[in-house]
């Protein structure tokens, strides 16, 4: 029994240097690519007005640099305004399409320490009141804890639930009960 | 069969006093016998023989002859033979000296025995006489005493003859007693035995007449259980009827388990109620209440038509609410 | 031998026939039929010379049939108006299968500037009176006087002591355009006299009442997050009880009204926690990353159970109240939530998902559960302080409405419908005065 435990833990680390490998390489995998996208497209542009443009090429590169800066801060806002998140019925699971949002946010939050937030959670009206709260409040807490493995500081945030109350529908089916469960981000 | 404890008791008394009586017997038979001494032995008589002329001559033929001189043999050439001859020849002549003489003696001796005995004789005679006196008179007296103790004998037979006739009678008598007893007894055990035959035969009477009032009784009975049965049949099917309708009116409270009251009800033939009340409070005044409002609600009851059942089962009747389950 | 064989045989004839010879049948009856009893409440006579403004017969005669225990006569078919015993004339009554009969007379007395009620009850087959009493009060207490009159005639029937002078404490959620209102109400049983307690433009959530009747604990979010109060009914003084960071919710009263348990999550999820009234000592009864919620009290205060998903969804537990290993109750289905003990301890109501929502009981010696509802969407049951009914939360037409349900008797309403959505019930105990 032993044995295997040692070689179970052998694996698990390995597992997450393995994993941890990936995901640091993800994180910096959004920004790369738009960047080549860009350098591409303003590479493009400025074999196609030649050399007498006038501008040196430092500054040339500095334009570019600055159009680039400029688009991704507008994708990253443009990521940004998707504030709510939804769950499955009586799950706090972080959906997989959340996360680009979510890392929009964590960049941002982690870019601007100053900046708190209030992470509100929701539910559908199904089920008891007070274990909704519960679970509000998990779904909240779920997303913080995303946030914070982000890198953004545990005191910008803050989780509240409201559980059933405020349905952004109040209809009674499946459709409706699916919007209700949410979390949303609310900026201070 | 074992004898009755009655008989048993009886029967020891005369058995006591018979062996009483045996023992008595047994005694007073040895008693006797010293008593009744052995009889004087019989003295032995002299057996005289009358001897007679006749008779001694017999005696003198009897005697031996006197041996006859031989002629000596002519001498054998033998001379030891001749001296053995001679020897014996010696042997001889002396021989028939000595017989002579002894002879000669023996005719002496006879002639003296002779005259002895004529003497004797005579002295014999007169002995005889004197003897056949003596004889006769003792003849007479052993006659006398022959005849004495032929009396006695006699007597004593006689005696013994009463004796035994005494004896035996007595043993007749007790053979009579024993068999009177016995007889008494046989007769006892008898009547005992014809007792207990007759005891068991009235017994067997009567259990035959039991049997017979028994069978009579049995035939009434089974007319009457019949008669029960249907009853019970009828009874079962309106005690059915009743519950039916009963449990159809009484409407429940809620956590009446355990809860148990007695309605007492009183009924007319027809089936309607006369009265209700509460016999027996279940302590929860609801649930009598529902009780009683569950017999009043019953309009009518379901009764039998035979009065007899009726009267017997429905008259009063007692019903008793008792829930078993929670709703 | 023979004979005695022969005479064994007769005893045994004999004694055979003499079980017949008894003079008293005896019949079991085990079972009854359940049904509502028929009873008649003639409209009361009013002597008082003026015009009242309840109709007193009619709050008894609506409580009763509400209760589901009784099936009332209506007024349509009564051939007489008795006001009085010696006025009845029973064959009107008995002809129409009634067997219990409650008549009354409204007196004005001068003096004491009081209304006399003289009520009497009446067994219709027996002519038996079984109550009779005098209650006096003013106008503004006639609908009380008609809740106590039907207590008394339920209990005199049932054996049960009645709720019918219980109140009710509940939450609407009045929404418009405009404007969004929380109201935290008490009102009588039959939903009617609703008084305003709290209002806020914040969730009001879970309404617990103290044992005594007289306060009421709930949460609110009026600070933009939830934290437990307790006000006084009457005063209407209200003190914060608890609003640490994360939940303060669920709040319940322990039997003796000591100690309050809750639900907060200041320790980074939802646990159980009891907070002693007296010292304001808090301790934590549950400990575990899963959700842990909605305690309640059993009558005895031994233990509590509540809500917990650790098992993977939520099931209800039991534990002590002193907290230790809990002990789950619920194996029926994936949704189990909300419980609460019956009056005798024996029973536990919660909510129980199947298709849709409805409220079960489940039996604790057998483990056997049963649902006690036909509605759907139905939450929050609450047992009334005689553990005969149960209020609960449900929808009707898409709107919150407050439903009744009995937990033996055939009984099934819903309160008169309000503005707005109605949620939240909490049954009161019996109010000690």
């Amino acid at each position: 029994m032993n044995v295997l435990s040692v070689r179970n833990i052998l694996a698990l680390v390995f597992a997450a240097f393995i994993v941890t490998g990936c995901a640091s390489q993800g994180t910096t995998e959004d920004t790369p690519t738009a960047q080549v996208e860009d350098s591409s497209g303003s590479d493009a542009t400025a074999t196609g007005m030649g050399t007498d443009s006038g501008l040196s090429e430092a500054e040339l590169a500095e334009q570019q640099r600055m159009a680039e800066e400029e688009a991704r801060r507008a994708e990253e806002a443009a990521l940004r305004e998707v504030r709510t998140f939804y769950f499955d019925f009586d799950k706090s699971t972080i959906k997989p399409e959340s996360r680009t949002y979510l890392d929009a946010h964590a960049a941002f939050l982690s870019a601007n320490p100053n900046q708190g937030v209030v992470l509100n959670g929701y539910t559908d009206e199904r089920g008891t009141k007070e274990y909704n709260l519960a679970l509000g409040e998990r779904r909240a807490k779920a997303v913080q804890d995303y946030l914070r493995f982000k890198g953004v500081s545990l005191s910008q945030m803050e989780a509240v639930s409201f559980g059933e109350e405020f349905p952004v529908d109040a209809g009674h089916s499946e459709a409706a009960w699916a919007k209700n469960r949410r979390v949303v981000i609310e900026y201070k | 069969m074992a004898r009755p404890r009655r008989n048993q008791n009886e029967y020891l008394g005369p058995a006591i006093f018979s062996v009483c009586l045996h023992v008595g017997i047994v005694i007073l038979a040895l008693i006797s016998w010293p008593s009744l001494s052995k009889p004087d032995p019989v003295k032995p008589h002299i057996k005289a023989v009358i001897v007679d002329e006749a008779m001694l001559e017999q005696m003198k033929q009897a005697l031996p002859k006197p041996a006859v001189q031989e002629k000596p043999k002519p001498p054998e050439v033998d001379t030891r033979k001749q001296m053995e001859e001679a020897r014996r020849k010696a042997e001889e002549a002396k021989k028939a000296e000595a017989a002579r003489k002894a002879a000669a003696e023996r005719k002496k001796q006879e002639a003296i025995a002779l005259k002895k005995k004529q003497e004797a004789d005579k002295k014999k005679k007169e002995e005889d006489k004197k003897l056949a006196e003596a004889k006769r008179l003792d003849e007479q007296k052993k006659a006398e005493e022959k005849r004495k103790t032929e009396q006695k004998r006699k007597e004593e037979e006689k005696r013994l003859a009463e004796e035994k006739k005494r004896q035996e009678e007595l043993k007749k008598q007790e053979e009579e007693k024993r068999k009177a007893l016995e007889q008494k007894l046989i007769a006892e055990r008898e009547q005992a035995r014809l007792e207990k035959a007759k005891q068991e035969e009235l017994a067997l009477q009567q259990q035959a007449m039991e049997l017979e009032k028994m069978l009579q009784q049995q035939q009434q009975q089974q007319a009457a259980e019949k008669q029960h049965q249907q009853d019970v049949t009828e009874l079962e099917r309106y005690r059915a009827l009743i519950y039916e309708a009963i449990k159809s009116k009484w409407i429940r409270l809620d956590g009446a388990k355990g809860l148990v009251a007695h309605i007492q009800l009183k009924l007319l033939p027809t089936g309607e109620l006369q009265s209700a009340t509460i016999a027996k409070s279940s302590g929860v005044q609801a649930f009598d209440q529902s009780a009683l409002s569950a017999a009043y609600a019953v309009r009518k009851y379901p009764v039998p038509s035979d009065s007899r059942l009726f009267e017997k089962e429905f008259r009063n009747l007692t019903l008793i609410f008792k829930p078993q389950q929670e709703f | 031998m023979q004979l005695k064989y022969l005479r064994l045989m007769l005893s045994g004839l004999v004694l055979l026939l003499s079980l017949g010879v008894r003079a008293d049948l005896v019949i079991e009856i085990d079972e009854g039929i359940r049904g509502a009893l028929p009873v008649a409440v003639v409209p009361f006579s009013n002597k008082s010379g003026q015009p009242l403004s309840e109709d007193i017969a009619q709050i008894v005669g609506d409580d009763l049939q509400r209760s589901g225990d009784f099936q009332l006569l209506s007024r349509a078919s009564m051939l007489s108006l008795p006001g009085k015993g010696e006025d009845i004339y029973f064959r009107d009554w008995s002809i129409l299968g009634q067997r219990n009969l409650l008549v009354g007379t409204i007196n004005y007395d001068a003096p004491s500037k009081s209304y006399k009620v003289q009520y009497e009850l009446y067994d219709v087959q027996t002519q038996q009176r079984i109550l009779g009493k005098v209650v006096g009060g003013r106008q503004d207490q006639m609908r009380d006087i008609g809740h106590s009159i039907a207590d008394a005639v339920y209990e005199a029937l049932t054996g049960i002591q009645g709720v019918f002078s219980t109140k009710i404490a509940y939450v609407t959620l009045e929404q418009s355009k405009s404007k969004t209102l929380y109201t935290l109400e008490v009102a009588d049983a039959d939903g009617r006299r609703s008084k305003l307690i709290f209002k806020s433009p914040m969730p009001i959530v879970s309404p617990a009442w103290s044992p005594d009747g007289k306060r009421l604990a709930y949460a609110s979010f009026e600070s933009g997050k939830p934290a437990i109060y307790i006000q006084d009914v009457a005063s209407g003084v209200r003190t914060l009880i608890s609003s640490y960071i994360g939940l303060n919710s669920a709040p319940s009263w322990s039997p003796d009204g000591g100690k309050l348990a809750m639900t907060l999550s200041r320790d980074g999820n939802a646990e159980v926690y009891v907070m002693d009234m007296r010292s304001n000592s808090l301790k934590r009864l549950t400990d575990h990353w899963a959700i842990d919620t909605e305690p309640s009290w059993s009558p005895d205060g031994q233990s509590i159970v509540f809500t917990s998903d650790r098992g993977g969804g939520p099931q209800v537990y039991m534990m002590s109240s002193n907290g230790g290993t809990p002990r789950r109750l619920t194996f029926e289905g994936r949704y189990n939530a909300r419980p609460r003990f019956s009056l005798d301890g024996k029973t536990i109501y919660y909510v129980h998902q199947r298709s849709g929502f409805n409220v079960a009981a489940l039996d604790m010696e057998s483990g056997q559960s049963r649902i006690l509802t036909e509605t759907e969407m139905d939450e929050s049951p609450s047992v009334a302080p005689n553990g005969s009914m149960i209020i609960y939360a449900t929808q009707r037409q898409g709107k919150g409405v407050l439903a009744v349900v009995g937990v033996n008797s055939g009984s099934k309403y819903t309160l008169p419908a309000q503005f707005g959505d109605v949620r939240e019930p909490a049954w009161s105990p019996y109010i000690k005065k």
